[in-house]
């Protein structure tokens, strides 16, 4: 067989600016968020563990459970009497601990919203950060008294009260993989790491700022602090070494969490952006945008739904886009009609070839796209018409049209059209004649149209509005070269006056 | 100088003949396939694909090859040469030659008649006329030949005349009219189409049906030529450029045609149907098929034969150097606008090839060996001239390696003066994995205009990145550096432009590196200026203030070798060259210069002028080592200085200086194929004995390329190894060498050099010393040295205790003979005599060097 019919290459310009990573394409394809308006600032959003991944939403003096499938509140807990904090599930999603401004750390049953226990050890000062052990039967609590107290959830009594803080301990994270270690953050910019088995900090590093947020691996060999503008990663095991510092955010950091996999780290902060970083090389591959400064969000363990909550005390749901929906997939399976005779037509197809068999391979057929059919039967004008079609992205449109070029068969192509044909034509100029990266070949191009349907204006009027449009489009980059000349004029004046200046 | 001078050397054409200038013909086994190719006739293999023989011994053009119909061992060829010649082709040895009296232009010959045949002569009056010839062999053999005119005014192309079945009729074809001639009535029948012209006839091989090919792409069936009544004439039309060439399968059931569309039509003989072959690459000019049928064999103008199956299945291809410049295709003034480049890899040749692709070629071998698709675009064949303009193709105009061989850079340019111009800077890595190189990296127009130079920068540091430089008209010089750009996706590398720079908005006409890579040579205009590349400082300028206005430097090079601080510079009235240690004119001559190369392995430059006269000259003086007035009548269009294969191997002593370690290989182009010719003596015998080692592998070995390549490399190794075992020299030799290698004005002072080199030649001695003592003992001069050693030796049986005081010990002995060494230099004492002689021994001409310094 001869050569193979080569494929039209789009043309590629130069990209200017931020690249499309992989990763801000997954993190953007979610839906319109949903936008709830809570009682007060969202001071933190907690998604269940389990199955159907609900998520506990902490505002004002009440902590609002949500389904995530209807966006719905499920259940209220109401037992506060002044502003609730950190109201987070167990791991086996039965039980949820939350403190608040009262310095009580109550535990309820969420299938009954009973309050099954109250500790009382936090007299008065306010409870930022509350959690379960990783064993389930104690609950862990920071407080504004500088002190993080330990108890059992059986006897409901303090079981260690842990001083070493100079200031309040606003942060709290457990280690998953041992129940008798975790860090807490304060505001004295230390993050300390303390063990059930000494009543010492087993370990303290100085982030710089004052700490809003703590998060550790579930492996438990490294952890992050977020406080100030940055976000700082120790490593546990090399004794509290600073591995890496991010500071993509220009306002206070206030909530870290991990994807599910552990392999991406985000950050959210009061400029109202959630960060996403690569846990290996931590830069930055993804961002998003929210209306008002973050307090706090979550991200569900399936992936599929963020819930960020502002300071304003709007709460933001929002969805991953769902590839397969039910129309395509009904759309699908009528296509598939035959699938009654799939036995039939796909008989022997799990046959495996023996020794003795001829085996015929099928040669798979090129697919060519339609514009590069209408080129190999060197029909121009086919070619054309079909690449201009909108469905197309316009460097697939450039990139027939400089083939058309190098044929020598544009004027052919551009020529013999009717109303409708020199409309698609001229609306593709108009959008992309001024585009620097395609005004080289369009420029051309648009030349060689104008001067064969010079005679066509006035009898359409269509195409006499594209032909305005074109014109001004035109004018208003040129308007727009010119002012830059003349900046670009009046400051290599400048320049060369400073070297003059500076030579003599 | 004079001695030089005297040397004749010849010309030698080391590759690009023409392969396709007549039709291919298969041996009736279909087992080869047989070529003119100049002056030889090339007999492929069909199952490897490799030339196996070369019909040589024709002193002019040969114009046709015919395999004898009763006997099918044999091939009769004809030549421009007035000679007819049998051969035994396949052992390739030359039977009979007998002399036809005028230039023979093409050949026939028929099953019906033994011993005779007709051929197409150039009688008197320059005229082309049918002849039918018969040789009879007398004693003596001596071969007597009998001619007979039979058709007056025929024209010279094979193509233009046919055969019909069993000789019953001639077809012959000239301008508008087809000729037909009836044998036994010896009654001729003319048709003539006055608006259009034939252009190639066959005649079916069993029915009375002649086909020929228009002009304006019909093939026209003349049928009925035998009844009384007007002939019936059937149109096949699917052509839109002048049919190429016209055959019929051997049994008549389809007629294949060819043109300029890239496309071998199969046409169903009676009925409409017809069946295609596209895109077989570029125009095809001659089709013949196999005896047996199943094969069709299909030249095409860039000096390629397919065969093809009947299934449309390309089996085999044979090619020569592929002929870039294809008058129907490009015309352009220069046919390898890259000139001629080495792949420092595989040490090949590459330049361009077909439309939009590079070709690699093995100049020893005379192989081509794949082309390389650069700009990766359909090719599409021109329409009929008054229907649209001629097609432009994209070219590739510049092309570039790294030092390694690690980075191709091409720059391809179309610039049809109606639309905007295309220009495309790429970078290609080469992936070891896959053994080819693949694209990198695509900057669309780098340069507005034309691009005038594009070259790597050479490093001998590793650390430093791949840099290159393009120098367009557009009056800027750009550097380009790879960069890494990996992110935790991939890993990638990729080039960008670093630095511009400007001289007076001048266009910058070429660029060119020192041999260290640590200075930039960018001619612009009149001025030659010297950068430094890595902060692109001005580091001063040269005038030619002696040259006119517009006279602009065409060409820079930077010397090699010794002649490194050198800069050669050409403008189309002179040759100059400047000192850049001094900053000044060192010595300029008035010459026009077309092509100017430089060898990489030594010092010596060539310089082509505009009227081929070729001269040889090292950068540090101008006096010419060698000159060669008007070395070919075509211009010379691009030249190279090829590493030999053989490096270092034996020294031919009856070789000029300057061709010890390259070759000097250059590109002709005056309309004709080009050729690519060298310079050699007592070349052919060599080639012949290449072709005779070819000869003993296809007779022993089953002709497969991976046997054929086996059996190579197996001798290649043994002659290696033998060389290993002859080879010796004197020890230290390679440092003396580098050392006197090294340019002088890098070298430090000699005082401090004379005695590491002392040190370095005695260290040496004494290692040979231990090595074979008895030796030494019994020189009775040395009884001191002999003391050492010995005492030395049994130190060494000694204890660990005692083992620092014996290395102390050996190194005041060191010293000692030091001392002694400076010595002899100084007062001849005794023992300094004998180091004299021992010195003499390690390298005569050293010592001259060092008594010199002295």
């Amino acid at each position: 067989m001869a050569a193979s019919f080569k494929q039209t290459a789009a043309v590629s310009a130069p990209r200017v600016g931020k690249k499309q990573t992989p990763d801000a394409a997954y993190w953007s394809d979610l839906e319109f968020p949903v936008t709830v308006k809570e009682y007060g600032a969202v001071s933190c959003v907690d998604f269940c563990p389990v199955e159907p991944h609900s998520f506990a939403v902490t505002a004002s003096d009440r902590v609002q459970i949500y389904n995530a499938r209807t966006n719905k509140v499920e259940k209220v807990l109401t037992r506060f009497k002044e502003p609730a904090r950190s109201g987070r599930f167990r791991g086996d999603g039965e039980l949820l601990v939350a403190g608040g401004d009262e310095g009580l750390v109550r535990v309820f049953h969420l299938a009954t919203k009973t309050s099954l226990r109250t500790f009382t050890g936090h007299t008065r000062w306010s409870v930022h950060a509350t959690c379960f052990s990783s064993d389930k039967v104690r609950v862990l609590s920071a407080s504004d008294d500088k002190t993080t107290r330990l108890w059992d959830l059986a006897t409901g009594e303090a079981v260690q009260t842990l001083t070493g803080h100079q200031d309040y301990v606003r942060s709290l994270a457990v280690c998953k993989s041992s129940a008798d270690l975790w860090i807490t953050g304060g505001y004295d910019h230390t993050v300390r790491m303390w063990d059930s088995r000494t009543q010492e900090s087993t370990m303290t590093v100085d982030h710089g700022h004052p700490v809003e947020a703590v998060i550790m691996f579930p492996h438990g060999n490294m952890f992050l602090s977020a406080g100030g503008n940055c976000v700082k990663v120790w490593d546990a095991l090399g004794g509290g070494r600073l591995l890496a510092t991010c500071t993509n955010h220009h306002k206070t950091v206030t909530s870290l969490a991990f994807n599910s996999s552990c392999t991406r780290l985000l950050s959210a902060s009061l400029d109202r952006h959630i960060k996403v970083y690569d846990v290996g090389t931590y830069q930055c591959v993804a961002s998003l945008t929210y209306p008002s400064p973050i307090l706090s969000f979550g991200v569900s363990p399936s992936e599929d739904v963020v819930a960020v909550g502002c300071a304003d005390g709007m709460l933001s749901i929002q969805r991953r886009k769902q590839e397969d929906s039910s129309a395509k997939l009904a759309l699908r399976q009528r296509k598939r009609r035959g699938a009654a005779n799939r036995r039939y037509y796909g008989r022997g197809g799990d046959y495996r070839p023996v020794v003795a068999d001829y085996s015929v391979t099928h040669r798979q057929k090129e697919q060519l796209k339609k514009f590069d059919k209408h080129l190999k039967t060197f029909s121009s004008t086919k070619a054309l018409d079909e690449a201009l079609k909108p469905c197309y992205p316009a460097e697939v449109t450039i990139g027939v049209i400089q083939e058309l070029i190098r044929r020598g068969s544009i004027t052919e192509a551009l020529a013999g059209r009717d109303e409708k044909g020199l409309e698609l034509l001229l609306t593709f100029l108009c959008r992309w004649t001024c585009e620097e990266k395609y005004c080289r070949v369009l420029l051309d191009v648009t030349t060689l149209v104008i001067d064969m349907y010079a005679g066509v204006v006035g009898q359409s009027e269509k195409v006499d509005r594209l032909l305005q449009k074109l014109l001004r489009s035109v004018q208003r980059e040129t308007n727009h070269q010119e002012q830059l000349l003349n900046t670009l004029g009046s400051l290599e004046t400048l320049l060369s006056a400073a070297q003059s200046k500076n030579s003599s | 100088m004079a001695a030089s001078m005297d040397e004749e050397m010849a010309i030698v054409q080391k590759a690009g003949a023409n392969l396709v200038s007549e039709r291919p013909v298969f041996s009736p086994d279909s087992r080869y396939v047989l070529c003119c190719c100049g002056y030889v006739v090339k007999v492929f293999s069909l199952a490897s694909g490799e030339c196996v023989r070369e019909l040589a011994g024709h002193k002019d053009f040969i114009t046709g090859v015919k395999i004898n119909p009763h006997n099918q061992f044999q091939a009769f060829t004809s030549s421009l040469d007035k000679t007819v010649k049998v051969w035994d082709y396949p052992d390739g040895k030359l039977l009979k030659t007998f002399s036809v009296g005028f230039p023979v232009h093409a050949l026939y010959l028929l099953k019906q008649e033994e011993e005779a045949g007709y051929a197409v002569i150039k009688g008197k009056g320059s005229v082309l006329n049918l002849i039918w010839f018969s040789w009879t062999n007398r004693k003596g053999h001596t071969i007597r030949v009998e001619t007979r005119e039979v058709l007056k005014r025929v024209s010279g192309q094979e193509k233009h005349l046919a055969f019909g079945p069993e000789g019953s009729f001639i077809a012959s074809v000239t301008c508008n009219k087809l000729t037909v001639l009836f044998t036994k009535s010896e009654k001729v029948k003319e048709f003539e189409r006055p608006k259009n012209e034939f252009r190639c006839v066959a005649c079916h091989p069993t029915d009375a049906c002649i086909a020929t090919g228009m002009q304006d792409g019909k093939i026209f069936l003349w049928r009925g030529l035998f009844q009384k009544k007007e002939v019936v004439r059937t149109i096949y039309h699917w052509h839109t450029l002048p049919v190429g060439d016209l055959t019929f399968s051997p049994e008549g059931t389809y007629l294949m045609s060819v043109g300029q569309e890239c496309v071998l039509v199969l046409w169903q003989y009676n009925t409409e149907k017809k069946d295609f072959l596209p895109r077989m690459g570029s125009p095809l000019c001659c089709i013949s098929s196999s005896p047996d049928g199943s094969l069709l064999a299909v030249s095409q103008v860039e000096n390629v034969v397919q065969i093809v199956t009947r299934s449309n299945k390309v089996v085999q291809v044979f090619q020569g150097l592929t002929r870039v410049h294809i008058p129907q295709l490009i015309r352009s003034p220069n046919p390898v606008p890259t000139g001629l480049l080495m792949d420092p890899r595989s040490h090949t040749l590459v330049l361009n090839g077909r439309p939009g692709h590079l070709q690699w070629y093995n100049l020893h071998t005379d192989r081509h060996l794949y082309n390389l698709d650069i700009v990766w675009q359909n090719f599409v064949s021109s329409r009929r001239p008054w229907e649209a303009p001629e097609v432009i193709y994209t070219e590739i105009e510049r092309t570039a390696f790294d030092q390694k061989g690690d980075w191709l850079a091409t720059l391809e340019r179309r610039a049809d003066g109606l639309m905007a111009e295309e220009i495309k800077l790429k970078f290609w890595s080469f992936n070891k994995e896959k053994q080819s190189f693949e694209l990198n990296t695509t900057v669309d127009c780098p340069h507005q205009g034309k691009v005038n130079a594009l070259v790597f920068q050479p490093h001998f540091g590793a650390d430093l990145p791949p840099t290159a430089v393009s120098a367009g008209d557009d009056g800027k010089f750009k550097i380009w550096t790879l960069v890494d750009d990996t992110d935790i996706y991939r890993e990638n590398v990729c080039w960008t432009c670093d630095s511009v720079g400007t001289y007076r908005d001048l266009a910058a006409k070429d660029a060119a590196f020192s041999e260290d890579g640590s200075l930039l040579a960018v001619a612009f205009g009149q001025s030659l200026t010297i950068w430094d590349p890595y902060t692109i400082d001005l580091k001063t300028t040269f005038c030619h203030t002696f040259c006119t206005e517009k006279d602009c430097i065409r060409q820079v090079k930077f010397g090699h070798g010794n002649c490194c601080p050198y800069v050669i510079s050409t403008t189309s009235s002179h040759l100059s060259v400047w000192n850049i240690l001094s900053c000044s004119l060192l010595w300029t001559v008035s010459c026009e210069c077309a092509v100017l190369v430089a060898d990489p392995l030594s010092e010596y430059m060539a310089v082509f002028s505009a009227t081929s006269d070729l001269t040889v000259f090292k950068p540090s003086s101008p006096d010419p080592v060698y000159m060669h007035n008007k070395v070919v009548e075509p211009s010379v269009v691009a030249a190279i200085f090829f590493p030999k294969q053989n490096q270092g191997a034996e020294e031919q002593t009856d070789e000029a200086p300057w061709q010890k370690r390259s070759e000097l290989y250059f590109m002709t182009y005056d309309q004709v194929p080009q050729d690519l010719l060298t310079l050699q003596k007592d070349a052919p015998q060599q080639t012949r004995k290449d072709m005779t080692q070819v000869d003993q592998l296809e007779s022993n070995l089953p002709p497969t390329p991976f046997s054929m390549y086996l059996s190579q490399v197996r001798q290649g190794k043994q002659e290696e190894d033998s060389h290993a075992l002859v080879q010796h020299g004197t020890p230290g030799s390679v440092a003396i060498q580098q050392m006197l290698q090294t340019p002088a004005h890098v070298l430090p002072p000699v005082s401090t050099l004379c005695q590491s080199f002392l040190q370095m030649l005695l260290v040496s001695k004494s290692s040979q010393e231990r090595q074979d003592d008895e030796d030494m003992e019994s020189d009775s001069d040395e009884e001191e040295d002999n003391n050492q050693s010995e005492t030395s030796d049994s130190e060494m049986e000694e204890d660990a205790a005692t083992g620092s005081a014996s290395t102390v010990k050996q190194s005041t002995s060191q010293s000692e003979k030091d001392s002694s060494s400076h010595d002899q230099t100084s007062n001849q004492s005794d023992s300094g005599k004998m180091h004299m002689e021992e010195l003499k021994e390690l390298s005569s001409s050293d010592l001259l060097w060092m008594k010199r310094i002295f």
